[in-house]
């Protein structure tokens, strides 16, 4: 063999060992983020419509304020955007408040002080088949979101 | 019989307590444990006043936690229905089981604290200079290893100070631009703090970390040896007038090939004189036992003093009133709570200011400091140099400033993130009988 | 040299910390008692060391039986043993609660794991369910034989009546017979008026607004006080005045306090003895719609007047509210709806009224006037 296709063949083996090094190195890192998790879906049903209180009620369990307005709801989340605190519900004053450090929200969730950095994302909800509304913390809707609940009584 | 016992333990100790100048060298070439010591050692670098002798504390408190973990390990399962009551387990029912978990923990405290300090100490010594500089890197990668291995330690026990701790840190990390929503999928396995958390970061803590840091600590020891012995040496070699004798072109010792050399013995036998030298074994030997004794002492009096806490079992639907990162990450915590930007309508969070962008760029200035270090090299080895006066004050007012950030977030920050002066009674919170 | 002593002595307080517990001296005087008392077998076999109640599937750990190790001796060992090592009082019920299988802490409460008693009992600053001591239940004024009844409640709460529990079987029937469920919703049934109460006792302390509450700040004695006067715990509710005994509000609160999620599995959840039936409670109908009179009939519906009163379906809670424009004047309605107290106080012949009504008074509801105005020419056409 002459020197030149010698090197040209040293160098594919040497490359092919080298590339397939870093593919089990990328297919280690790949592993490493979870295609299945073991948490609670983001999706998941709440209670029927009229089973909701004028106004906000606080769901401990799923960490999110159902507000009800006369037929309307909405969802918003109740953990804190700064660092994940759960935030509480000041009736007297409308706002949310984080025991935290301090942050405050409007009623519509946006931020009045604090180092929260953004306001209070709002879930989206729709009504199921079985009349139960389903809140979905994957998406998030923009402010200003109602549905429309069929079948609530007031 | 007892002449057979005698003849055994001489076969087994002399190298510890060498009777003669030969046996002095010959026990550094014999002996597994003493080899990477140099035969001789100038007595400016053992001296107590120049190194305090941190960094021995330090690599005495790993060694204190490395056995201490390795017990607490038998005790313990990364599970996050068993890990509290395992807590429990060690904190009522294991025979000291306690003083385990205190030693475990007092060190870990202690061993951010003297790493710190021994950084401080490399800092205001100037030890960092010329081929010093790919130690000092290393040096700082420890540093960053060991506040890791701290916070990955932190959930372990699996209680409200461990879930809520990681919280307020993975939700920072969530704050870097791009990237940050992935290295926190990453480190947690998932979006929330669960199973898969615990698991990762009880292989980080008893495993990944451990085990790097002790391979950066052996090459962090042997580039001592190779940039010729500790900075203390320079002074030394600087007053010398003579002209130093050439090295000789024998062994050279180089890793992957990547650096070269001659022996550290031939240079420094050519650089220094006989006067300034003492042999390691005894002198430096018996040296180190006493700090690691002292050390051992101390982590073990503050264990009889005073017990980890371990508060009530993690419940993630209810946050703690005041949630607090560690003491070390609290002057982090006091800045994330304090620098969210309003502009315009537009925030900017604290997380990724206080918690990535600030500390961030504190590491990068601490990394590269040694090459704008632009004072003579007279400086090297010499504790406050007055050519390197405005650096000693930099370091030194940012190291208060810290201090001072975790001192609030200690003693003055109370529920709901007010500010209660010491004195001033917190409000009793509620509970529910 | 110096530091060489130091390790040893450190060292050896290390061992003496660890071998002088708490618990030690007990078990050795027990086994003395045991001589004592003629069982010298029992005292041969008995081995000094922790003990524990081991049942996974109900989460229980105890060890309290290190240093209460008369727990199972009542037929041997006096009732006059001093604590630690008293037996167990003996109750009619605790051949159906044996030891092993359900340890201390179901019933007593306090920390299982512990072996040192302030730990065990209190837990300390850190443990948020203390043992129900004396002392504990003296703080609301109870006996430790009363408010233990509360952890009863957490498995038998699908009782109507249990035997040994007299102070919950009492807050069963008030529940009944005051009508919580009108406004409140307990499994899945109930009014929306108030917050559900399903899971009560799970409810964080911290999320309670204790600005009106007296005393310590615990969730009993908001319960409790909220119990007595809803007005003064929480202003501006709608909660009427119930008017309930100290005795009887302890009860009720014993009972929300003991509603928790706990899972167990199904060989523990206890037959239920007279199931209490599910109350009937209607869901309010919709308010007859009303031309030129919307605003008022919205109110009605959002207001919550209609979990008390129905138009022309009969007497809930309130009266029916058919036809009241022609049995009252304007004048009446409009002072009625403003303060309902103060039109009884003011009125001697209205002051039998609320016993018709199981002896409630219709809360004031803060309406402004317009709200007032807009009601008021509803009920006069409806």
């Amino acid at each position: 063999m002459n020197t030149t296709r010698r090197r040209f063949l040293e160098f594919l083996g040497k490359g092919a060992v080298f590339a397939a090094f870093l593919a089990q190195i990328a297919a280690a890192g790949r592993a490493l983020l979870p295609n299945v998790l073991y948490e609670p879906s983001k999706r998941f049903k709440i209670k029927r419509p009229d089973e909701y209180a004028q106004g906000y009620t606080f769901d401990a369990n799923n960490r999110l304020f159902v507000i009800r307005n006369e037929n309307t709801f909405h969802v918003i989340s109740a953990i804190c955007t700064h660092l994940g605190c759960t935030v509480q519900w000041r009736g007297q004053s409308q706002e949310f408040a984080c025991p935290c450090h301090g942050s405050l929200y409007r009623a519509d969730g946006t931020v009045i002080g604090g180092p929260a950095p953004r306001p209070l994302p709002w879930f989206e909800v729709t009504q199921a088949p079985d009349g139960r509304l389903e809140v979905d913390t994957g998406t998030i809707v923009p402010e200003g979101f109602a549905l429309n609940a069929k079948k609530a009584t007031a | 019989m007892r002449d057979q016992f005698l003849k055994l333990w001489e076969k087994l100790t002399w190298s510890w307590a060498p009777r003669s100048e030969r046996e002095s060298g010959e026990a550094i070439v014999q002996n597994l444990w003493l080899h990477w010591f140099p035969a001789k050692v100038a007595r400016r670098s053992m001296s107590w006043n120049y190194s305090l002798y941190f960094g021995v504390a330090a690599a005495s408190l790993f060694l204190i936690l490395t056995v201490t973990g390795l017990l607490l390990m038998l005790f313990y399962v990364p599970a996050t229905s068993e890990a509290y009551g395992d807590m429990k387990d060690l904190q009522f029912a294991v025979s000291f089981g306690w003083l385990l978990r205190n030693q475990h923990r007092w060190a870990a405290h202690g061993m951010v604290l003297v790493v710190y300090l021994h950084m401080a100490r490399v800092f205001f010594t100037g030890a960092y200079r010329g081929q010093r500089f790919l130690n000092w890197i290393i040096g700082v990668i420890l540093l960053m290893a060991t506040l890791l291995l701290s916070f990955t330690g932190y959930l372990l026990p699996w209680d409200q100070l461990a879930l809520w701790a990681v919280t307020v840190g993975t939700n920072i990390a969530r704050e870097g631009p791009v990237v940050g929503d992935t290295i926190r999928y990453l480190l947690l396995g998932g979006t929330e703090i669960g199973q898969n958390a615990l698991l990762r970061f009880y292989v980080l803590h008893v495993f990944i970390l451990p085990v790097s840091v002790w391979i950066m600590f052996g090459y962090h020891m042997w580039r001592v040896r190779k940039d010729g012995g500790m900075a203390a040496i320079e002074p030394l070699k600087f007053a010398r007038k003579a002209e130093p004798k050439q090295p000789s072109a024998t062994k050279s010792y180089s890793l992957f090939g990547l650096t070269r050399g001659a022996t550290v013995q031939v240079l420094s036998s050519t650089e220094l004189e006989e006067k300034d030298l003492a042999f390691s074994s005894p002198d430096l030997t018996r040296r180190i036992v006493v700090v690691f004794l002292l050390v051992f002492n101390v982590t073990l009096l503050l264990s009889l003093l005073s017990n980890a806490p371990l508060e009530e079992a993690a419940n993630p639907a209810l946050t703690p009133n005041p949630a607090k990162a560690p003491w070390y990450f609290l002057w982090l915590q006091e800045l994330v709570a304090s620098t969210t930007i309003g502009i315009g309508s537009y925030r900017i969070s604290g997380g990724l200011i206080g918690g990535i962008i600030v500390p961030g760029l504190l590491l990068g200035v601490l990394a590269v400091w040694p090459l704008f270090d632009r004072s003579p090299r007279s400086c090297e080895g010499v504790w406050f140099a007055p050519e390197r006066r405005w650096q000693n004050i930099t370091f030194a007012a940012i190291t208060v400033v810290i201090i001072l950030l975790i001192a609030v977030g200690l003693g003055i920050r109370g529920p709901y993130w007010r500010l209660y002066w010491p004195g001033q009674p917190w409000p009793q919170m509620p509970r529910v009988l | 040299m110096i530091l060489s002593v130091a390790f040893f002595v450190l060292v050896a307080l290390a061992f003496f910390r660890e071998y002088d517990s708490e618990w030690a001296p007990y078990e050795k005087h027990f086994r003395l008692i045991l001589e004592q008392h003629n069982r010298i077998d029992d005292a041969r076999r008995f081995s000094v060391g922790i003990k524990q109640i081991w049942n996974p599937e109900m989460g229980v750990v105890d060890r309290c039986v290190t240093c209460h190790l008369g727990y199972d001796w009542g037929s041997v060992l006096p009732a006059s043993l001093p604590q630690p090592f008293t037996p167990h009082t003996a109750l009619p019920y605790l051949e159906k609660h044996p030891f092993l299988r359900f340890g201390c802490t179901p019933c007593h409460g306090g920390q299982g794991w512990a072996t040192e008693k302030v730990a065990a009992h209190t837990g300390g600053e850190h443990w948020d369910d203390p043992m129900i001591s004396t002392e504990v239940a003296g703080r609301y004024q109870m006996t430790m034989g009363q408010m233990v009844q509360m952890r009863c409640n957490f498995c038998h709460r699908h009782d109507l009546s249990t035997q040994g529990m007299d102070q919950i079987n009492l807050a069963k029937q008030l529940f009944k017979k005051k009508k919580c469920l009108i406004c409140h919703t307990v499994e899945g049934k109930g009014g929306m008026v108030g917050p559900e109460l399903t899971f009560h006792g799970d409810k964080s302390p911290e999320l309670l607004d204790f600005s009106h509450v007296t005393g310590d700040k615990t969730m009993f004695n908001w319960d409790y006080q909220h119990l007595m006067d809803p007005g003064k715990v929480s202003p501006g509710t709608t909660m009427p005045t119930f008017g309930f005994k100290p005795e009887e509000a302890r009860a009720l609160t014993m009972m929300l306090l003991s509603w928790k999620h706990l899972t167990f599995p199904p060989q523990y959840i206890p037959s239920p003895i007279e199931v209490a039936p599910l109350q009937v409670v209607h869901l309010p109908a919709e308010a007859p719609n009303v031309p030129g009179a919307e605003d008022g009939r919205k109110l009605f519906q959002t207001r919550g007047c209609n979990q008390c009163h129905t138009i022309g379906a009969g007497k809930l809670i309130g009266p029916d509210l058919a036809g009241v424009g022609s049995r009252h004047p304007a004048d009446w309605l409009r002072g009625w709806l403003a303060d309902p107290s103060a039109m009884i106080r003011a009125n001697p012949d209205l002051a039998k009224w609320p016993d018709e009504f199981g002896g409630i008074v219709m809360p004031n509801q803060n309406l402004t006037p317009a709200e007032i105005n807009a009601i008021l020419a509803y009920l006069q056409k409806v």
